[in-house]
């Protein structure tokens, strides 16, 4: 593996198909190109979490030596901002500065960069999108604020945690900077000022020939569930073993009725439970399948319990469940291999 | 719930009727039960549960 992409934990957040379209790409430049998702570490940094963030940062020079040392491209001017100045033996770039890059969805009219706060000391970067987009139709103006006294759009520091009326007048005040659209290269500051009325062309829609315009903003539930369908696509799309820690909490979602989540309750089930026999299932491809409806049934041990989940699998990389239930009793020698032993050893047991 | 078709995911087997030994406690007892002929993958439909084994269950918790 010469380059391994590293998208950081918003870009799949906020839309999967920007990850798996942008390692498209890369594959198609070179197909021994890895992928790691996972976050940088800097909203630990943000929260002043100095032991969690030297953990993250060095997780990820444990996976970019055991992956013998990989090129990593990045998509998020922060994770880029994060490498450079705490990874500094790991080589880095963003996506946007390999060269075969080219914009494959074209804009016209006027348009203003907004820098990341980010980028402030990596004026290289900021001049490689500007010349992508020399050439294209548009008069690109500048910020006020940009370069290397480009502005925060509110996402960083965990703002909105600690104090949302500073986001409100921070965003506020970047998107009012110009008039014209905002041609942008952080998927934060894509989503925030769009969530505020703001037209944005986001870089990467530009690359992958989309239109930023008609996608959904998402919500922060979206982010999640963004994160955990991101994970199942790469692992059905392409092939990729997936090497999260048993809950890490980043699992697939639950669909079902009301009066299945009241059953649920009342037996004391937990969805946890329910959501490990269906890891599990599909893990190892132990289930039973209904021919008639498609539908599969999965049993697991869990501590003296044996939990039983009826269920299919979403296209979105949930899960729905149509039945769930449990007992004490437990199923002896289930495992053919051994039954057949004992059987066997029984019988001849009797012949002697 | 009697005459459905059900396939092991592991082996496409279709699943057949066949003793199986369960346990509880101290207590053991077997039924019959579908089951790949395969691997030895069992099916516990809820009516079971519902009935024969949580019966069983209550009866060895009362002891
Ligand atoms: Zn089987």
């Amino acid at each position: 593996m010469k380059r391994m992409f590293f998208p950081g934990c918003q870009l799949g957040g906020s839309d999967p198909e920007y990850v798996t379209g942008l390692y498209d790409l890369l594959l198609s430049l070179d197909g021994s190109t890895g992928i790691g998702i996972g976050c940088c570490g800097a909203p630990a940094e943000w929260a002043g979490d100095r032991e969690k963030f030297l953990e993250i940062r060095d997780g990820i020079r444990d996976l970019w030596r055991k992956q013998e040392q990989p090129e990593i491209i990045l998509a998020c001017p922060y994770c880029y901002k994060n490498f450079r100045e705490n990874m500094q033996e790991i080589p880095v770039k963003m996506y946007f500065e390999l060269v075969e890059i080219r914009l494959r969805k074209h804009i016209t009219g006027t348009a203003a960069v907004y820098d990341p706060c980010a980028m402030r000391r990596f004026p290289e970067i900021r001049n490689r999108v500007r010349r992508l987009l020399e050439a294209e139709n548009i008069s690109l103006e500048e910020l006020k604020y940009s370069g290397a006294k480009a502005q925060c759009c509110s996402w960083g520091g965990h703002a909105y945690t600690v104090n949302p009326n500073f986001v409100k007048t921070q965003v506020a005040e970047q998107i009012a900077m110009d008039e014209n659209p905002y041609i942008t290269y952080c998927i934060n500051c894509t989503d925030i000022f769009r969530a505020k009325g703001k037209k944005v062309c986001y870089l990467g829609d530009l690359v992958l020939g989309r239109d930023t315009e008609s996608r959904n903003i998402p919500t922060v539930s979206n982010r999640r569930e963004n994160r955990r369908k991101l994970r199942r696509m790469l692992v059905d799309q392409y092939h990729i073993a997936d090497n999260s820690p048993a809950g890490c909490g980043d699992r697939f979602f639950l669909h079902m009725s009301d009066a299945l989540k009241k059953k649920l309750t009342e037996r004391l089930i937990l969805e946890e439970d329910v959501i490990q026999v269906i890891e599990e299932a599909e893990r190892s491809g132990k289930y039973i399948i209904d021919v008639e409806n498609g539908h599969r049934f999965a049993h697991r041990k869990i501590s003296h319990m044996t939990y039983w989940a009826e269920y299919t699998m979403d296209e979105s990389g949930g899960c729905t469940l149509y039945n769930a239930y449990s007992h004490r009793m437990m199923i002896v020698n289930e495992d053919k291999k051994s039954w057949e032993t004992e059987n066997s050893s029984a019988e001849d047991a009797g012949k002697s | 719930m009697g005459n459905r078709k059900l396939l092991c995911g592991r082996c496409r087997e279709e699943l057949k009727k066949e003793i199986v030994d369960f346990q509880y406690l101290s207590f053991a007892f077997h039924t019959e039960v579908l089951r790949c002929p395969k691997c030895g993958q069992v099916f516990i439909d809820e009516d079971l549960v519902e009935g024969k084994m949580h019966e069983t269950e209550m009866v060895m918790e009362d002891k």
